[in-house]
């Protein structure tokens, strides 16, 4: 019998949460913050609430982008890495203002700690459990089976359950039923699942070694440290002064890659003996040395996983070799001649359910009031799962009031991108988020996850009236100052000189402040000491962030408006809705194999059934007259 | 299928009105066969698919007004993928209007423009640029043309695109990877290797492009203007053109004052030679009115004919035809060369910078062919003709070509200037998005309405 502090009377809550993964914490959270609800999470291992896995590390090229939008709407994932992060750095810095994206390395221990206080202050319940099986009458959910047999009761269930469903760790040719190294896994759940109905599949990921620091030897190791002047992810996190703890780079070479070549027939993944498909953008080191064959060298980066750790994370060697090829072939790399582990690195395979079964609110299409998020669908990665978590929470809230769900446009946010993508594409591997997913890059910029989001989780009162005030300054503030650039003249008497010193040519005749800024070598550090001071007058207190938003606005004003064009002129098919009752079998012009895919997936607007797979352009300029028809 | 638009039984007539001895009237729809009961007054029997029919024709007062062949296609099997009948009747003005009035008293509306067409694509018989495609067939005035709107209509057209948006996808695909990984990740490749690739797709795309305006005069014709002083005999060398080639189209009397037009046609290319009236400064208002035309339609040309006569000398001639009192290509003629000696022949005499004098006369027929020859050969290249490659021939896919070139060559000095990645690449997949909206992929509902509604009735 499991046992809590204030189990409600009949076993009911509000809102179930399966899982204590990124995923569900945002879930449960959310849940519990917008409607002061009784949320129970039910997890296998309490000590395991919000653990990170895999790398000690948040965000990164575009994960970072979905930090920023969680935090924005009122989730806790980039508060939580301020505070527990211990070097930060913003990558891309050369590549273009939207493409930045923020990372942090975490103090692994730090963060489950903090997480574990939030959900003690909060109203969540917590059950340690296994939940075999969903309950549903007439196509609507309404409770949870343990193992053990007792029944706990709700509308609605978020399930976020990882990698748990039916996990095999493969080492070598050892197999463990795990969902987590040293954590069982969960059986039961899936096949309840597929006798509702539901289709699942079967994904597979990896983890490298974890390494004893005190055996690595860092004299010949290069340090790499974060920004100096590090950047929060959070746009509530003030007093921002994070440590700046350094990794270290080791590199393989070719009597490494003899090692692992020698032994691939001793790799699951070679052998056939692993089933589900695993990522192609995050190879295991044995792909990588298959692959890429002509390459001499690979980067390994270790990375401590706390703050002075004993646990070295050994990032770029994600294996699923035998434990002794492992320790022999990271042995040949330089600074590593003695390294002992902690634990080797494994593969993990787990069922998932291909996300076209759900609705754009994360709920299930064929049951009412079930909502699944995170690796479940398919994904992989802690923030992808965290901003599923942090939607399907919020959704799954207003489904109890009987409101309409949030559902984030692909203009609007990379979760609406990524909810998007699940719901409407076939996912062949486990999902991540890259920014050449979303077309409206230019955009979505981490710089301005504020002016797009917060609004949004003000109103459903994630973000609170105080903090959304400051928002809401620092946004006017930055639109004061562009409307100043755009309406104020620099004069060729007063910029000439300055223009020509930046080896631009000069102006004839005045221009205004933007026009001269739109140019590509100006900025605006340059134009600082030219202008009036009234020009960067705020209030906010933070003019740096405001004043490098105004240049952004500026100088991508023209690619974005063009941009937008483009997409306008294809948002006309994203605001074309389909009727539920479409029947693609009878309309005679679609070829068989948009039929059954249109069937089967049954967007819900014309801009989704575009992006199916398989789904030809011809197909759809057919439907798009067809609904002008229907 | 709940379809609004489908539901009517549609009639037109299929061939122009008023021109030749046979006329075709199309029906389709679901009604299509109780239609050509009505206006036959045959049983439902007679009419097996795709078996053509000897039958009278009534009219909508069920008195016979004709006799003509009947062709039932029985749907999906038919042009619109509709049931289909074919109305083959004698030609005119007059008797198809009366038969497509029987039809409507039938049971069938008159179809919109386009209307065949928008059905056959509904029903998934062609696609977008297929669709397009007929439209140009339709209106192409030549068999050259024809041959290219049906390589378009095989989709070897979408096939070029893809090959230009292929090189421009690899361009894109190699700088989003730089975008989406860290260096850490993978290598990067040099700005010098990109310019290179997109070099390439630039040279694809204008290769496309420069074949737009010889598409363009396959498809609608080329104008060439005759003009010249009065009485130097450019009606006499209209008429010896003519009569050389017996192969007029159409005669249609000028609509300016005093110009003729005559349709001709040069090895399959559409000509439209235009007589204008005599230039010369004159005081009369009405003959100044007309000179004024004259130039206008001078300067539209794709060809001018400027035809002096031997009452002048080569030296008059080189002066003139070395400034232009118009602002298009020409040949300059000399005609009347039967009343000249022949050791003056004005050709051995003109000097390499300007245009070489053609000798004619109309007369007694010398030099037209040579003439006419050489009027083919400015207007088109020869190799081109023997072996037709894909032309551009439709404006919007040359506008988006040209965009997407736009695009390109930003991206280009973008590239050199090194400047943000993510904007190189925004600006490249403007580029792409204007390919996308040749082949279809992205079509919205006004393009659509804007190429059906281009389309003559009856298609």
């Amino acid at each position: 019998m499991f046992h809590v502090k204030h189990l409600p009377k009949n076993n009911s809550f509000d809102v179930i949460v399966v899982g204590g993964g990124h995923a569900g914490l945002e879930a449960a959270l959310a849940c519990s913050r917008m409607g002061e609800s009784n949320v129970a999470l039910i997890t296998l291992d309490k000590r395991a609430i919000g653990r990170m896995s895999c790398n000690p590390a948040i965000g990164g090229l575009a994960k970072g982008h979905l930090v920023r939008e969680i935090d924005a709407l009122g989730g806790e994932m980039g508060r939580a890495a301020d505070v527990t992060g211990i070097q930060f750095k913003t990558l891309n810095k050369s590549k273009g203002r939207a493409v930045w994206s923020p990372r942090a390395q975490i103090d692994k221990k730090e963060y489950e700690r903090y997480v574990r206080q939030l959900i003690s202050f909060s109203n969540i319940v917590v059950i340690e459990a296994e939940v075999v099986k969903v309950l549903v009458k007439k196509y609507t959910f309404y409770g949870v089976v343990l193992r053990g047999g007792e029944k706990l009761y709700s509308r609605v269930a978020i399930l976020t359950c990882g990698t748990f469903l039916n996990g095999l760790i493969h080492i070598g040719h050892r197999k463990i039923r795990a969902g987590r190294m040293g954590e069982e896994s969960s059986a039961g759940l899936t096949e309840s699942l597929i006798s509702l109905g539901f289709t699942s599949g079967r994904l597979k990921t990896g983890t490298p070694p974890r390494l004893n620091r005190d055996t690595i030897n860092q004299e010949g190791l290069k340090k790499m440290f974060g920004d100096i002047k590090p950047t929060p992810f959070s746009f509530r996190t003030k007093n921002f002064a994070p440590p700046n703890e350094p990794c270290f780079l080791a590199t393989t070479n070719e009597e490494t890659h003899e090692i692992i070549r020698s032994s691939l027939h001793e790799s699951p993944l070679y052998s056939g003996e692993i089933k589900g498909i695993g990522p192609r953008y995050c190879p295991s080191i044995e792909d990588k040395v298959v692959r890429f064959s002509d390459k001499p060298s690979h980067q390994l980066f270790l990375e401590p996983e706390w703050m002075g750790a004993e646990q070295i994370y050994t990032n770029g060697f994600s294996t699923s070799l035998p434990e002794n090829i492992q320790l022999k072939a990271l042995r040949s790399v330089k600074g590593l001649e003695r390294v002992k582990f902690i634990r080797p690195g494994y593969a993990i395979e787990y069922d998932f359910f291909p996300p076209s079964q759900l609705k754009a609110s994360l709920e299930t299409k064929s049951v009412k009031g079930l909502f699944f998020s995170g690796q479940i669908n398919g994904t992989s990665g802690y923030e992808e799962a965290a901003a599923q978590g942090l939607m399907a929470g919020i959704n799954a809230f207003l489904f109890t009031q009987e409101k309409p769900p949030i559902i984030l446009r692909r203009d609007q946010a990379y979760i609406g991108v990524l909810i998007d993508d699940l719901v409407t594409k076939d996912t062949s591997e486990p999902y991540r988020m890259f920014t050449a997913r979303a077309e409206h890059r230019l955009m979505l910029r981490h710089t301005n996850a504020d002016r797009r989001l917060s609004e949004i989780g003000n109103s459903i009162g994630l973000i609170d009236d105080f903090d959304y005030k400051k928002t809401v300054n620092k946004l006017q503030a930055i639109d004061k100052m562009v409307s100043f650039f755009n309406s104020t003249n620099l004069t060729p008497d007063g910029i000439n000189e300055f223009l020509i010193m930046k080896g631009q040519s000069p102006i004839n005749e005045p221009a205004t402040i933007s026009k001269i800024l739109s140019r590509p070598t100006i900025n605006i550090g340059d134009l600082y000491n030219l202008l009036p001071r009234n020009a960067f007058y705020s209030d906010d207190q933070n003019i740096n962030d405001v004043m490098s938003e105004v240049e952004t606005i500026i100088k991508y004003k023209g690619y974005i408006q063009r941009q937008q064009a483009r997409l306008e002129f294809l948002s006309r098919n994203e605001s074309t809705v389909i009727p539920n009752d479409f029947d693609y079998m009878a309309a005679v012009g679609l070829s068989t194999e948009s039929k059954e895919k249109l069937s089967s997936i049954r967007p819900e607007t014309l801009g989704q059934a575009s992006r199916i797979s398989g789904v030809f352009p011809s197909d759809v300029a057919l439907l798009s007259v067809l609904l002008t028809a229907f | 299928m709940p379809r609004s638009v489908m539901s009517s039984t549609i009639v037109a007539l299929a061939t122009p009105t008023g021109v030749g001895g046979i006329a075709v009237i199309r029906v389709s729809g679901a009604t299509a066969l109780k239609v050509a009961m009505k206006i036959t007054g045959k049983p439902i029997q007679s009419f097996k698919p795709r078996l053509a029919i000897y039958c009278p024709l009534l009219n909508k007062d069920q008195v016979e007004i004709d006799t003509g062949i009947v062709t039932y296609f029985k749907g999906p099997n038919s042009y619109t993928g509709e049931d289909v009948i074919e109305i083959s009747c004698h030609g005119g003005y007059v008797l198809p209007g009366r038969i497509i009035n029987s039809c409507m008293k039938a049971g069938c509306v008159p179809a919109a423009p386009g209307e065949f067409t928008k059905r056959a694509f509904l029903n998934g018989k062609i696609d977008l640029s297929q669709a397009e495609a007929v439209a140009e067939i339709i209106s192409s005035k030549s068999k050259l043309s024809q041959d290219i709107s049906y390589k378009y209509l095989s989709g070897k057209f979408s096939k070029l695109i893809n090959n230009m948006k292929d090189s421009l996808l690899s361009i894109i695909s190699l700088i989003e990877a730089e975008l989406d990984f860290s260096t850490d990740e993978i290598s990067t490749t040099p700005n010098k290797t990109k310019i290179r690739m997109v070099d390439k797709v630039i040279e694809k795309g204008n290769a496309l492009i420069s074949t737009y305006s010889t598409g363009r005069l396959l498809k609608e014709g080329a104008i060439v203007t005759i003009t010249g002083n009065p009485n130097v005999g450019k009606s006499s060398l209209l008429n010896a053109i003519i009569s050389e080639d017996r192969v007029i189209v159409t005669d249609v009397p000028g609509t300016t004052r005093d110009a003729i037009e005559v349709f001709y046609k040069i090895n399959g290319l559409p000509v439209r030679f235009v007589d204008t009236a005599g230039i010369r400064d004159s005081d009369d208002k009405i003959e100044i009115r007309g000179v004024e035309i004259s130039r206008e339609f001078i300067n539209r040309s794709d060809l001018v004919l400027w035809v002096f006569d031997i009452g002048f000398s080569l030296e008059e001639i080189e002066k003139q035809i070395s400034d232009p009192f118009f602002n298009a290509p020409f040949i300059p003629v000399l005609n009347k060369t039967d009343l000249l000696e022949p050791r003056n022949d004005y050709s051995d005499c003109s000097t390499n910078s300007l245009p070489h004098i053609y000798n004619t006369s109309a007369l007694k027929g010398m030099g037209i062919k040579e003439l006419i020859n050489a009027v083919y050969n400015t207007l088109i290249s020869d190799t081109l003709i023997t072996e037709p490659e894909m032309l551009l021939t439709n404006s919007r896919h040359r506008d988006a070509i040209e965009k997407c070139l736009e695009a390109i060559s930003e991206t280009k000095v973008l590239l050199i200037e090194n400047i943000e990645s993510d904007l190189i690449a925004s600006r490249l997949r403007d580029g792409l998005f204007e390919l996308d909206k040749i082949l279809g992929i992205t079509t919205a509902d006004d393009i659509l309405e804007n190429i059906f509604s281009n389309f003559c009735v009856g298609k």
